[in-house]
């Protein structure tokens, strides 16, 4: 049972740890959520239903409550989880590192349930559809919430699109 | 800005890899978990002296109830099709068409048809309105479970036997639309399969009206009519039987026909 378990980690892991980061900001937390969410699977009282729920989208759900629930605990919202990259020139780097985090911050200040969206739409390349289902949302309120997150990010990092640099 | 230059920016926004230890340390948690699973828990002793004389035949009678009740619904929901692997899902929008106003989107669906030849209802909503897309699901879950509650009382075992014999496999039941305009219950719809066909021909008896690949998908357009409905399903063989479009007609006071709901495909996702 427990390689079962471990391949059920190994193939699902990574896009949750992707989600967690975004969400919370912080690799740490992220960590310790996904450890929650597979850890879920194996309580008595789990609500997963494979006759209802693909397992992947029943875990997005659990990762994005865990993260809520950090949230409402007073936890940290760190600006970015990301860490430099190693390649390019020292200014390059540190050109894109900025951009990273401004990126970073511009979405983290979305309203919780547009940045939700917004990660799983852009980063996870998650199907409307499927967003609702995570979310327990109509289609149309994610649509919704997309385009309105898309809008405000347009407008927080306009100055950036023409490659220009923001004092910020 | 445009939305490509928008992407562009938002793909700025890396996330490292997780650290090597999280396999391990769910690895350490796992095993602790199993561990604190299997110990049996003793009931304590104050929960037998509370279970006297008239509370202990109460709670007896309760239980009984109750058991009769899950067993009621066991039943119910054993007949429901199992779980199994979903081959495929199609993400389907209903437009309904009212008097006097343009078409709206009432229902988007994602379903698939099992190998019973059924479509599922994978889930729903209703574009707008989590009122009815909450209650839809409630109504969903439940009216299936309640239709076969109550089957027993309304039909007798052999004219259910008959039934089962008669319908079979030889059926394919199509989600064509809702039953209201604010879509909390939907309808299904059963056709007799179609018998000796082949190909794009294999699904359904009845008047053929054209071929069409949709999303990708032969499908055969056959017409059914049952006043005051008449039904046109685009129905693709190679997804066993999935009507990947469906119009749905109502006859108007002087015999004639009109489009009153439509069932439209608009993604296929294979292996999901």
């Amino acid at each position: 049972m427990e390689d079962a378990f471990l391949r059920l980690f190994d193939e699902n892991h990574l896009p949750l740890f992707r989600f967690a980061c975004r969400l919370t900001g912080s690799a740490a937390d992220a960590e310790d959520i996904i450890q929650e969410c597979f850890l879920e699977l194996l309580r008595p009282g789990c609500g997963y239903d494979p006759a209802r729920t693909q397992l992947r989208t029943y875990l997005f759900g659990v990762v994005r409550h865990q993260a809520l629930k950090r949230q409402r605990r007073g936890a940290r919202i760190a600006s970015s989880g990301s860490e430099p990259r190693a390649g390019g020139s020292p200014e390059s780097q540190l050109l894109r590192t900025e951009l990273e985090g401004v990126v970073a911050r511009a979405v983290m200040e979305l309203p919780d349930t547009q940045r939700e969206v917004l990660i799983l739409a852009h980063y996870e390349q998650m199907p409307l559809a499927e967003i609702a289902l995570v979310m327990d949302l109509e289609v149309g309120a994610v649509k919704s919430r997309l385009q309105r997150a898309r809008a405000q990010l347009k407008v927080t990092l306009a100055a950036y699109a023409t490659g220009q640099e923001r004092k910020s | 800005m445009n939305d490509t230059e928008l992407d562009e920016l938002l793909d700025q926004w890396t996330v490292s890899a997780p650290s090597p230890n999280l396999r391990d340390g769910l690895r350490t948690k796992f095993a602790a978990e199993r561990a604190s699973a299997i110990p049996a828990r003793y009931p304590g002793r104050w929960r037998g002296a509370l279970l006297t004389g008239a509370r202990r035949t109460l709670l007896a009678a309760a239980v009984v109830v109750i058991g009769v009740f899950v067993f009621s619904l066991a039943q119910a929901v054993s007949q429901t099709p199992p779980p199994g692997r979903i081959p495929y899902t199609v993400e389907s929008e209903y437009l309904l068409y009212e008097d006097d106003a343009p078409p709206r989107i009432a229902m988007v669906t994602t379903s698939y048809t099992g190998e019973d030849g059924a479509e599922t209802v994978l889930s729903r909503s209703v574009p707008d309105s989590q009122f009815s897309t909450l209650v839809g699901r409630k109504l969903d879950a439940l009216l299936p479970v309640w239709q076969r509650m109550i089957t027993p009382f309304v039909v007798s075992p052999k004219e259910l036997e008959a039934y089962r014999k008669k319908t079979g496999f030889q059926e394919v039941v199509v989600v064509p639309g809702c039953s209201d305009r604010n879509c909390l219950i939907i309808t299904h719809w059963g056709v007799p399969r179609g018998v000796g066909g082949t190909g794009t021909r294999a699904c359904m008896e009845g008047k053929v009206v054209g071929v069409e690949t949709i999303l990708g998908h032969p499908t055969t357009a056959v017409q059914t009519n049952s006043r005051p409905y008449r039904l046109t399903m685009w129905m693709a063989p190679d997804l066993g039987c999935f009507a990947l479009r469906i119009n749905s007609e109502r006859t108007r006071p002087d015999g004639s026909f009109h489009v009153w709901q439509t069932k439209q495909a608009v993604r296929v996702t294979m292996n999901p």
